[in-house]
């Protein structure tokens, strides 16, 4: 994981949505990166924004209430949110593929799951309809379903929720895509078909040099899975770093607190730790850090109470957002969405065309 | 046909043929058709639809052929026999003569026919823009649901039976693009416009709660614009709906022509309908003349019971709670 271009760069995104209480802040700008061929974990809990981030990315927030306030998100060095409708459809199901929480209802139930993939096929690609099926029966098998011939006449209610995801996921493999966004793609599987569904991700990440963006809120999956993590709380992110890192040494305290609240092996607890108080709603977010009323640190702390900290470097490739984390006060305020200035060419400047783009490699011939 | 009850556990083993029924391919509509074919009362009623549409479509041929005159088959207006009016039931005339002396059996065939058109044709108008602009207002809101909204409720605030009156009064004065509203063609348009309301609403509230369905939202993530969701996606989707309405609609339709007949604004004079019938039998069943009534009635209940019914089974074979396990 040497590989510092940028696939997805997300800068300084916002997105809001303006309901009938107010206006709601579901995501208040959040900065990362996405590197080819990497797993990228966005975790928080079930409110915090990260599948608005995701649906963000897509440009698939409904429109009226939601909106896309501030930012941008470049796929390749393309601002995603420039684009124009057609050449967004483009991107959606091609170069980016996305798979859902729910694969029992993710599919079309008139349709065979055939159908379905083939017409994902032939969105994106100039094949004739025996080609499209015989890739279909292809793709099938790639998601490691058996006797793909005759499935791919089957319809959704013949399959469990496993072949379903598998089907999702081969739908969304169909236009070839650089990017994997899935939300929560195990959430509703049971135990031992998440395992498999995360194996399958995992091995087609490696094996078709894909990134993945994986939204979830089970840091067990992201320990199996990840190699680089932002945490979300709140509508930003708290804390971003690589899995080993963010493991081995947490700096944010909710970040901390996530990991006290899971059970241990050996470990005897009548009762697991939480983490004091609830999730503040998006349209009353308390001041200054969104989290300081459930520190432990810094809940009493004036500059915690009055002023928002801002994601910075505290050490190299680590990022977060808390005044009180050990070496945050020194810190220089990188942007986690720039590839490390080291490695880049002498001007990083942040509007600077030509930094983003390196990412035209030998895939997109591929 | 009907096999005993056996527990799965004791059950033998399935038969090669019976495997491949339960095997690939057993889509949603496959489905509910076998649920269909298993269902007793409903492949009666069909068969009860069957028969009358047979007769109606005999009723169909006669009249085109005396029409022309051809085989010195006449017209059945001029079918008149003023020796033999107001017989009661013989064996002459099964179901006794009116007033002309023409045969009362003959003449509830004929009305038959009438019926089905009316059902048949209102409804193939209405069905198919009730679901047009049901699908259109649900999937893409705002402006468009905002007008089609509006049209709807301003006809749906009207008293149904009277704004098809009303219909069918403008229309007596009316020639469209050579099509002839007096008549027959009148009643189809003014049925079509009050009845497309029921399949809008229906479409509109179904499609509104498909757009925000996973799969919905999975098609727009895989790159399918609008309108292909909505021809893909949602009318698919949607489809079932249109039948049932279309099974509905039929008896609806059938009653309000019998209404409009007997008020004089149904089918052409000269032309019978079981509703002309009815409307002719007031000053005979004072008279104790009860067989022109009674068979306009009694065949027109057969026909309605039959597809009230059958309209019925079709839901439940198309029941949306079905539709997603």
């Amino acid at each position: 994981m040497n590989d510092d271009r940028a696939l997805l760069q997300v800068r300084n995104l916002k997105t809001h949505f303006h309901t009938e209480d107010g206006l709601v802040r579901a995501v208040d700008g959040v900065n990362f990166r996405i590197r080819p061929a990497e797993c990228f974990a966005l975790v928080g809990e079930s409110g915090c924004g990260k599948s608005v981030t995701a649906f963000s990315i897509l440009r698939l927030i409904p429109c009226p209430p939601g909106q896309i306030a501030d930012g941008q998100i470049l796929f390749e060095g393309r601002d995603l949110l420039t684009l124009s409708g057609s050449r967004m459809r483009q991107v959606r199901g091609g170069q980016i593929g996305m798979i859902f929480q729910e694969p029992m209802s993710s599919l079309n139930p008139v349709y065979t799951v055939g159908w379905q993939i083939v017409e994902a096929i032939r969105l994106h690609r100039r094949l004739g309809g025996a080609a499209a099926r015989k890739l279909a029966i292809e793709l099938l098998a790639q998601v490691g379903i058996s006797a793909p011939a005759q499935r791919i006449d089957e319809y959704p209610h013949q399959l469990s929720g496993g072949m379903r995801q598998r089907v999702m996921i081969a739908i969304a493999l169909a236009g070839q895509p650089k990017l994997l966004i899935a939300d929560e793609p195990t959430t509703a599987l049971d135990v031992t078909i998440q395992a498999q569904i995360l194996e399958l991700i995992q091995g087609l990440q490696r094996g078709r040099d894909l990134s993945v963006m994986l939204i979830t809120h089970d840091l067990a999956v992201v320990a199996e899975v990840a190699d680089t993590v932002a945490v979300m709380y709140a509508s930003k992110l708290a804390e971003l770093t690589d899995v080993r890192r963010l493991f081995a040494d947490p700096l944010h305290p909710y970040t901390q607190g996530l990991f006290r609240s899971i059970p241990r092996l050996g470990q005897k607890a009548d009762r697991l730790q939480t983490i004091p108080g609830n999730v503040p709603s998006p349209l009353a977010f308390p001041s200054g850090c969104k989290f300081h009323p459930r520190c432990p640190i810094g809940h009493d702390l004036p500059r915690c109470r009055a002023e928002e900290p801002w994601l910075r470097e505290v050490a190299p490739g680590h990022w977060a957002a808390c005044w009180e984390c050990p070496g945050y006060q020194t810190a220089p305020q990188t942007d986690p969405s720039e590839p490390p200035s080291a490695t880049i060419s002498p001007t990083p400047a942040r509007d600077a065309p030509t930094a983003p783009a390196p990412a035209a490699g030998p895939r997109e011939h591929a | 046909m009907v096999e005993p009850y056996r527990h799965p556990a004791t059950q033998p083993p399935a038969s090669p043929a019976k495997q491949a029924e339960a095997g690939p391919g057993r889509s949603l509509w496959g489905d509910a058709a076998a649920k269909l074919r298993r269902d007793r009362v409903a492949m009666i009623c069909l068969a009860v639809i069957a028969v009358y549409a047979l007769v109606g479509l005999g009723a169909f041929v006669y009249d085109l052929l005396a029409g022309y005159g051809f085989l010195g088959l006449q017209p059945f207006a001029q079918m008149t026999d003023y020796r033999s009016s107001n017989q009661g039931p013989s064996w002459s005339h099964w179901l006794g003569t009116d007033w002309a002396g023409r045969d009362v059996l003959f003449k509830t065939v004929l009305g038959v026919k009438v019926s089905l058109t009316v059902g048949l044709m209102s409804n193939l108008i209405a069905v198919p823009l009730g679901m047009l602009l049901g699908a259109l207002a649900g999937f893409y809101g705002r402006r468009t649901d905002a007008v089609i909204t509006w049209l709807y409720s301003t006809l749906s605030s009207i008293p149904g039976i009277i704004l098809l009156i009303a219909l069918k009064f403008a229309f007596q004065e009316l020639s469209v693009w050579g099509l002839d509203l007096r008549g027959i063609t009148g009643v189809y348009l003014a049925l079509a416009v009050v009845s497309w309301i029921g399949t809008c609403r229906l479409v509109r509230a179904e499609t509104l709660k498909l757009r925000e369905l996973d799969y919905v939202l999975a098609a727009r993530a895989g790159g399918r614009g609008g309108l292909g969701i909505l021809i893909h996606h949602i009318f698919p989707n949607v489809f079932h709906l249109g039948i049932i309405s279309f099974s509905l609609g039929f008896v609806g339709a059938i009653s309000a022509e019998v209404i409009l007949s007997y008020l004089g604004l149904g089918v052409e004079v000269g032309q019978t309908s079981w509703g002309t019938m009815i409307n002719s039998a007031r000053m005979d069943l004072v008279a104790g003349r009860w067989w022109e009534l009674t068979s306009a009635v009694t065949a027109m209940f057969i026909l309605v019971l039959a597809l009230n019914l059958f309209g019925d089974r079709l839901r439940d074979a198309l029941d949306p709670r079905l539709r997603n396990v």
